[in-house]
């Protein structure tokens, strides 16, 4: 009987890797961790480096500082934007920075820090295109595309879909800005709407232009899970780092980057 | 056009480091497909009424939900009863306790596939019914399963890029992430693709020789 054995370790091996399974996603003590949760798919607040190994961009920046000052090892987590405040809900990591807007909705789920940027809306086409976008009425007649789950979506839904002026077949919800962005290219939407800094992010890298920008003072915040012990103390240091030159050269670092 | 061939070369490195992942995930899934299916093929042939009950309910949930579904109920709705289950060990339960259900599916029709005439054989020989499982059924059984079992194999390799939507770095998010700084939409995409159809042929190719390695010379089903 031959076979017995080579099921036997076929069981064995099967049971091996099981264990290890479970073993791989249990924590390592030392160091206290701060645990980021963040999109990075979102230039120049959030990307990867070329090479895959790092995360840069604006919040990763600000993240590291704040790590660095509590003490904390930083663990950063790339989820997708809509999946961001569910995950801090879940208790998945200590903090949630992703150009995240603090909107009231947003507040009823989650605590924000003090505001750390401002921001608009703009409206990015084609670089060849020939449309002429002056106001929203404009903007209602055209196959809008935006991320799901983003200030954008939220402000065109409430501004234009919602009182009847634009059909809703006409807003297209992308998962991500990565679908977005190729559906812009490829022509499937005539315009996208987008936060103003990752418009011009996209402008150095894309053959997309801005065509157009809604005021809409936005104001990033960092997330919080409600009754985080942590905010107090982020909060703290982040105004003090919004006092301090190490800010401006985090946001100016990324005027400089060539991101292609 | 060139510069688009270049380019999808360029990001082998970063695709391969995810495919080291996305094979991962599915041995791993598999294995746990295995492990949680064979208990659940004996469950649904001799596990009397309860037992039988409890097997058909297993494939009959986990067959019906989209992986999807039930990656984000164990990564983002788990914890709200108080079970943390991190990202790798979520998409390793998804996929692994779907593959659990059509892994049973897949022995029991082997097992089944074996006339009763043969276990009849044997216990009239004088074995016991353990003895006839073991060294007349299974031995069959485990080369009819192979070609279902490669099958959902490729099936779950093939379902191992929706650990991104968790955050896990396979070969999908690894081409995403080149495409948000660096554009190339169609050139990461299709090395994304080839990458996917090379591994799929790789583990396809060891499949088939498994298969003809254990092919039983001349069988036929009988009836």
């Amino acid at each position: 009987m031959k076979r017995v054995p080579a099921i036997r370790s076929i069981l064995l091996l099967a049971a091996l890797f099981v264990s290890f399974s479970f073993v791989s996603c249990g924590n390592s003590g030392g160091q206290k961790v701060l645990r980021v949760g963040t999109n990075a798919e979102y230039p120049p607040f959030e990307y990867k480096s070329a090479d895959g190994k790092q995360f840069l961009g604006i919040d990763m920046d600000i993240a590291r500082e704040i790590a660095a000052k509590l003490g904390y090892k930083l663990e950063i987590d790339d989820v997708q934007f809509d999946s961001l405040i569910p995950s801090l809900m879940a208790g998945k990591f200590d903090m949630a920075m992703a150009a995240i807007t603090i909107t009231p909705d947003r507040q009823k789920q989650v605590d924000f820090s003090v505001p750390y940027y401002t921001s608009n809306q703009a409206i990015l086409v084609k670089s060849d295109s020939t449309l002429q976008i002056s106001s929203l009425d404009d903007l209602a007649k055209l196959k809008v595309g935006c991320q799901n789950g983003t200030t954008g979506q939220i402000y065109m839904d409430d501004n234009l879909v919602k009182p009847g002026k634009m059909k809703a077949d006409n807003l297209i919800k992308f998962p991500t800005n990565i679908e977005a962005i190729a559906a812009l290219n490829n022509g499937t939407i005539d315009a996208l709407i987008i936060d103003d800094p990752v418009a011009a992010g996209y402008q150095k890298m894309q053959p997309v232009k801005k065509a157009f920008v809604i005021t809409t003072d936005e104001n990033y915040g960092i997330a919080f899970p409600k009754g985080s012990k942590l905010e107090d103390k982020v909060n703290g240091i982040l105004k003090n780092l919004m006092a301090s030159d190490t800010f401006n050269e985090i946001l100016h670092k990324q005027d400089s980057v060539n991101l292609k | 056009m060139s510069q688009s061939v270049f380019f999808m070369f360029a990001t082998l490195p970063l695709l391969l480091q995810g495919a080291v992942v996305a094979i991962l995930i599915t041995l791993l899934s598999i294995a746990l497909g295995f492990a949680v299916g064979v208990p659940i093929t004996f469950l649904r042939i001799y596990g009397g009424r309860f037992g039988k009950g409890f097997a058909n309910g297993y494939e009959w949930v986990l067959k019906g939900l989209p992986v999807l579904v039930t990656l984000f109920i164990l990564y983002l709705g788990f914890p709200k009863l108080g079970i943390q289950i991190g990202s790798f060990a979520a998409i390793v339960l998804g996929l692994g306790l779907r593959s659990a259900a059509y892994q049973a599916q897949i022995y029991r029709g082997a097992v089944l596939s074996i006339s009763t005439e043969q276990t009849e054989a044997g216990l009239s020989l004088g074995l016991s019914r353990f003895r006839t499982f073991f060294t007349i059924i299974l031995p069959q059984a485990f080369r009819l399963s192979l070609p279902g079992f490669t099958n959902e194999f490729t099936i779950v390799l093939k379902d191992s890029p929706l650990a991104y939507a968790v955050g896990i770095v396979e070969i999908l998010k690894q081409g995403r992430d080149i495409t948000t700084t660096r554009g190339h939409t169609f050139a990461v995409y299709l090395a994304c693709s080839i990458l996917y159809f090379a591994l799929f042929q790789l583990f396809y190719f060891l499949f088939q020789r498994i298969n003809k390695k254990f092919a039983i010379p001349g069988f036929i089903f009988s009836k």
